[in-house]
């Protein structure tokens, strides 16, 4: 078994702890509770024979009062890119943090996923960006964290990349 | 710097005893060499040398060899739903991972900033709503315009004036989706019956304030009032969306507040502003010579209405609103009698733990309304 630190990075209020919460816990809320510093969560998949403990860490959203900070990445395998549908702004301030991310701890394992799909009708971001960000190889998601909508799929993809990234045994 | 004694001892208590001080030497690749100090709380019983101390703080995963510098993790909080401040630091060859408990910072943190983002969150989605607004305007200028070119060129002569006319001096209105507010009608009423009639029979009712007096002495006292009513209002963010004579109408749930309830900001208005003209309809005010004291009536209708702007001239826009709430609460107005809050069922129902202050009906018998009780 391997132990794995995932982060979950985008703006506040971007669903990263209902994310994680409907993952770990299989629950939802609707009401928006603000993270402050990190959360700590822990959850164990299945990968090709291999099990893979994905120790998450939920941090803050970047917002007026807060940024990010990239020490909070360090020893990270892999992390989550996460913007809100509903809102253009998210998109703006993930593509910042990911340039922040790579430069700071180098291009590691990162999933864009596009939250809060639920809400298509209400969707700012539209299919341009969404080819704006494949052109850019980001691999991407959608998922609904209130329906229940590729969460499981999104983690396990990014421990499958993180399984790939492990080095091969001689 | 050199602290004097008891200030040194002074901080290591607040550590220790308030802060649950623990810490744990590692290696540089993580392994434990010694810990110590209030363990217990966070669940450390069982730590022993040599052990990865990945294994006990499954968080600092990854964490080493740990650069030099020294680093805090700010309100960490754990699978135990403890918060902590882990503070990852180097000295002389020795690494330490101090945890301070910062469980009471936290939550006053949470609370700005809950509030902070709320904020944000409302104001984007205002934003949002306004471009809407815009985007569909325009859409029907274009549509408009499209159209009047397009009759130029059948019309008789006659016609052609308006045709020629400026597209701003076309009406345009656009109905864009519904939206739950809360209508809040406030009157004024003329001094001397005011005490009296909020607990007489409703045939007595206050006599108009305009009826007593000439205009020009009369609205320079209402324009006062209605002045310290819009500051109330704005204050607690609503819109004062007209002031006609002795009546104006506010609305809530438009502006972005902390609270997405319009129902309690419009109630939590009323009071407020009863409480603040409630002395000027007390007897003993009104005899001691304020004869220019007018009392206030207040009436709540909740419902979804349409909203949309109509262009009067090219760049002014003026928000018209529609609906069963916007009727009810101009009938409301008229029921009003001085120094009473009445609410509709509608905002009756959503006020939730504020139902208690209300009570159904009154002495008049107007069904289908709530009368604040006073206390």
């Amino acid at each position: 078994m391997i132990q794995k630190k995932v982060c979950m990075v985008g703006a506040f209020a971007t669903g990263k702890t209902s994310l994680v919460a409907r993952f770990v816990k299989g629950i939802y809320t609707d009401k928006y509770q603000t993270t402050v510093g990190v959360k700590i969560d822990k959850k164990q998949v299945e990968v090709e024979g291999t099990e893979v403990t994905m120790i998450l860490w939920d941090i803050h959203g970047e917002d007026e009062f807060q940024n990010v900070r990239m020490s909070y990445l360090r020893g990270a395998s892999a992390y989550l890119l996460v913007i809100d549908g509903t809102r253009r702004s998210s998109l703006e301030v993930a593509l910042n943090l990911k340039a922040k991310v790579s430069e700071s701890i180098g291009n590691i394992p990162f999933i864009a996923v596009v939250n809060k799909c639920d809400l298509q009708d209400e969707w700012e971001i539209d299919e341009k960006d969404i080819a704006r960000l494949k052109a850019k190889d980001f691999e991407l998601i959608r998922t609904s964290a209130k329906t229940d909508i590729g969460i499981e799929h999104c983690f396990h993809r990014l421990a499958e990349k993180i399984i790939n990234e492990l080095p091969q045994p001689a | 710097m050199t602290l004097p004694q008891a200030i040194a001892e002074y901080l290591v208590t607040l550590a220790t005893q308030q802060r649950e001080l623990a810490y744990l030497q590692v290696t540089e690749e993580g392994r434990i060499v010694s810990c110590g100090g209030h363990l217990h709380h966070y669940g450390l019983q069982k730590v022993e040398a040599g052990e990865q101390i990945s294994d006990h703080l499954s968080y600092l995963t990854g964490f080493f060899p740990h650069p030099t510098a020294n680093e805090v993790i700010h309100y960490l909080q754990t699978e135990q739903g403890l918060t902590v401040d882990v503070h990852l630091m180097s000295h002389a060859d020795e690494q330490w991972v101090v945890s301070l408990d910062s469980g009471v910072e936290a939550r006053k943190q949470t609370e700005i900033q809950q509030i902070g983002n709320e904020l944000a969150l409302l104001r984007q989605d205002y934003a949002k709503l306004l471009n809407q607004y815009q985007h569909q305007l325009g859409n029907q200028y274009s549509s408009q315009q499209h159209t009047g070119q397009q009759h130029t060129g059948q019309q008789h002569a006659g016609q052609q004036h308006s045709d020629d006319q400026p597209p701003g001096n076309q009406p345009l209105s656009v109905i864009s989706g519904t939206h739950s507010v809360s209508l809040l009608a406030i009157e004024l009423y003329a001094d001397a019956e005011c005490a009296q009639f909020s607990t007489s029979s409703p045939s007595s009712k206050s006599s108009p304030f305009f009826r007593k007096s000439l205009p020009e002495v009369d609205l320079p006292t209402t324009n006062q009032y209605f002045a310290k009513i819009s500051q109330i209002v704005v204050e607690e963010s609503g819109l004062m969306h007209s002031i006609f004579g002795k009546r104006a109408i506010a609305l809530f749930g438009l502006i972005p507040t902390t609270s997405h309830q319009s129902v309690y900001t419009s109630i939590r208005t009323a009071k407020r502003l009863l409480q603040q003209f409630s002395a000027l309809a007390d007897p003993d005010h009104v005899e001691a010579g304020h004869r220019d004291s007018l009392a206030i009536g207040l009436g709540i209708t909740t419902g979804e209405v349409s909203i949309g702007p109509i262009e009067t001239s090219p760049g002014v826009q003026v928000l018209n609103i529609f609906g069963p709430a916007v009727l009810a609460v101009y009938e409301l107005g008229d029921v009003l009698s001085p120094g009473e809050l009445l609410v509709d069922a509608a905002t009756f129902t959503a006020s939730d733990r504020q139902q208690a202050d209300f009570k159904r009906g009154s002495p008049f018998d107007r069904s289908g309304l709530y009368r604040l009780t006073p206390k």
